[in-house]
């Protein structure tokens, strides 16, 4: 053996994400949860699938007796409404997702005991950051992807009839949104994976981000029911009173639930969005931004080389 | 940048807390040498080597390691450096080859394929490549460890408790490995070692670390001729730490 072949490679943040990538193939809780997140997916098609074939039905039942000479109230709908309970399974179960991608990410290399090794190499943190973003962001993207191949073909079968181009372009807008709205979450896991000290503490934490962005924060303006909240519908307007009239001025525009909530509105032709999709789509972005800039500079060497209790 | 002191610690300090890890630590260590530093467990031997691998930056004073300062030049330092921690672990589902060729490339290699195929052989350690590390015992897990620590053939290579764990036919491997690598590279080698049998047979030259301060440094050969009233090493190691108390 000897000293001399040695070729360089130019940076470590593709080898981060790459090796980000192999880890995910053996992990098995993120295979479990995009295992279910498809699952929701083929389970909305079905919703929808279900809904208009009873809706269907009815209507027939009521046409064969003369009771209506109206037309088929599903025959005016965009087939892309057969999408409206992924909104849903986005902003839950999607989340979470994102949010346990993140923890496993920040854990996994303190897991497995190999933090040393890695910063015994020439790379800096914030390279080592960057590279589990950009695996994180690949991985997420793959999933949606295989999201959005699995809705086109639900469609397909259910509405009998393929997206056509300005519809896959709006079901592809969709799912860019969704991928931008998990991108925070994503950022939060991954922090509190590399920071925590023990690793129930690390998923708890966002968790409870993710309750009070989702919950508590759009509640604060418009005391609704948590459930409707959930709804992919315009934001709703203040309730009575100053204090709700305030908290829905200053904290409705930030709220990343209610901006991806307008956006898919818009996109899934659900109704009216409750603001503009430029605005609310630069507002998803920055939101992305301002996460992954924070996970850059939250991230600590010291953290990650901290014992980690079970 | 050259220099013929493969590792210089200048007065450096470590704190955790109230609790004092090293202090003003002065350790030179010419190329070439293999250097045991000896010492009882919380000594500070892993804090001394976890500062000159850049691990840890030190709360006073300085190190270098082939001229490059560990603080202002960390990069140079972890291109030329190789490093086996005690109790390496590795990413169990993974392949033999997919953690070498990961760490590989993480030091600089592009193509690292034919470098892992020359360590492997060089460690007598082929065969290996498409197994998970989950299946290794601890004598193979420390091969790994020496295959990622020397895949980008570093010049000065730092070995935690190399033999901790290991069975004696390991031992022996290990010590002829740390040895070629030496010899046949040219590798200064730094490790940090309880066994005192082990570091008469394979190092050069010694330190006695004890509470964080160097009680003694010089070659092995000279330590022995200048205590000759001490029939081993060992015996030698006690009338040091003895005379310090």
């Amino acid at each position: 053996m000897t000293r001399s072949g040695q070729t360089h490679a130019k940076s470590p943040i593709k080898e981060i994400a790459l090796q980000e990538l192999r880890i995910a193939r053996t992990n098995r809780m993120a295979m479990l949860l995009l295992a279910i997140f498809a699952g929701m997916m083929l389970l909305s098609g079905f919703i929808g699938w279900t809904a208009h074939r009873t809706v269907t039905a009815v209507y027939e039942e009521i046409l064969r007796e003369g009771a209506t000479a109206a037309p088929n109230p599903f025959s005016s709908q965009n087939p892309l409404d057969l999408m409206q309970n992924t909104v849903i399974y986005v902003i839950l179960i999607g989340a979470l997702l994102a949010i346990i991608l993140g923890v496993h990410s920040g854990l996994g290399d303190r897991k497995a005991g190999v933090i040393d090794l890695i910063f015994s190499r020439p790379l800096t943190k914030s390279q080592y950051v960057m590279g589990k973003l950009l695996g994180m962001q690949l991985l997420m993207a793959m999933i949606m992807v295989f999201a959005g191949l699995v809705s086109w073909t639900v469609v397909l079968l259910v509405a009998g009839k393929a997206l056509n181009f300005t519809e896959t372009l709006s079901l592809a807008g969709f799912l860019v949104s969704a991928w931008l709205f998990l991108l925070p979450f994503n950022c939060l896991g991954l922090v509190f994976g590399a920071g925590a000290r023990r690793e129930s503490s690390a998923l708890l934490m966002p968790i409870l981000a993710w309750v009070f962005l989702t919950f508590v924060m759009p509640q604060l303006g418009t005391a609704e029911h948590p459930v409707a909240l959930l709804n992919p519908v315009a934001a709703q307007p203040a309730a009575q009173g100053d204090f709700f009239q305030i908290n829905r001025a200053a904290l409705q525009p930030l709220s990343l639930t209610d901006r991806f909530k307008d956006l898919s509105a818009i996109l899934l032709h659900l109704g009216d969005g409750g603001s503009s999709l430029k605005l609310d789509l630069l507002m998803l972005g920055t939101a992305g931004l301002l996460g992954c800039g924070a996970a850059i500079y939250l991230v600590k060497r010291d953290s990650l080389r901290g014992r980690l209790y079970e | 940048m050259d220099s013929k002191y493969a590792i210089r610690m200048n007065k450096t300090g470590m704190h955790f807390g109230q609790k004092q890890a090293l202090a003003d630590l002065d350790l030179d260590v010419a190329e070439g040498e293999i250097f045991g530093l000896l010492g009882h467990n919380g000594a500070g031997k892993t804090t001394a080597v976890s500062i000159i691998t850049t691990l840890l930056r030190p709360t006073s004073g300085t190190a270098e390691v082939c001229g490059y300062d560990i603080m202002r030049q960390a990069k140079e330092v972890r291109r030329i450096i190789g490093y086996l921690p005690e109790n390496v672990e590795f990413y169990n589902r993974l392949t033999l080859e997919e953690n070498l060729s990961y760490f590989a490339r993480l030091s600089g290699l592009s193509k690292p394929e034919g470098r892992i195929r020359d360590v492997l052989d060089f460690l007598d350690f082929k065969g290996h490549e498409k197994e998970r590390l989950e299946t290794f015992s601890k004598g193979m897990r420390q091969r790994a460890g020496i295959a990622q620590a020397i895949m980008h053939m570093p010049k000065v290579l730092f070995l935690d408790e190399p033999t901790s764990g290991l069975d004696p036919q390991g031992v022996i491997n290990l010590r002829k490995i740390i040895i070629s690598l030496n010899r046949e590279l040219g590798m200064t080698i730094f490790m940090n070692t309880h066994s005192l049998s082990e570091v008469t047979k394979t190092c050069t030259n010694i330190g006695i670390l004890r509470e964080g301060r160097l009680l003694y440094q010089n070659s092995l050969e000279d330590t022995m001729k200048a205590f000759p009233g001490e029939s081993s090493l060992e015996d030698i190691y006690l009338h040091i730490d003895s005379g310090y108390e």
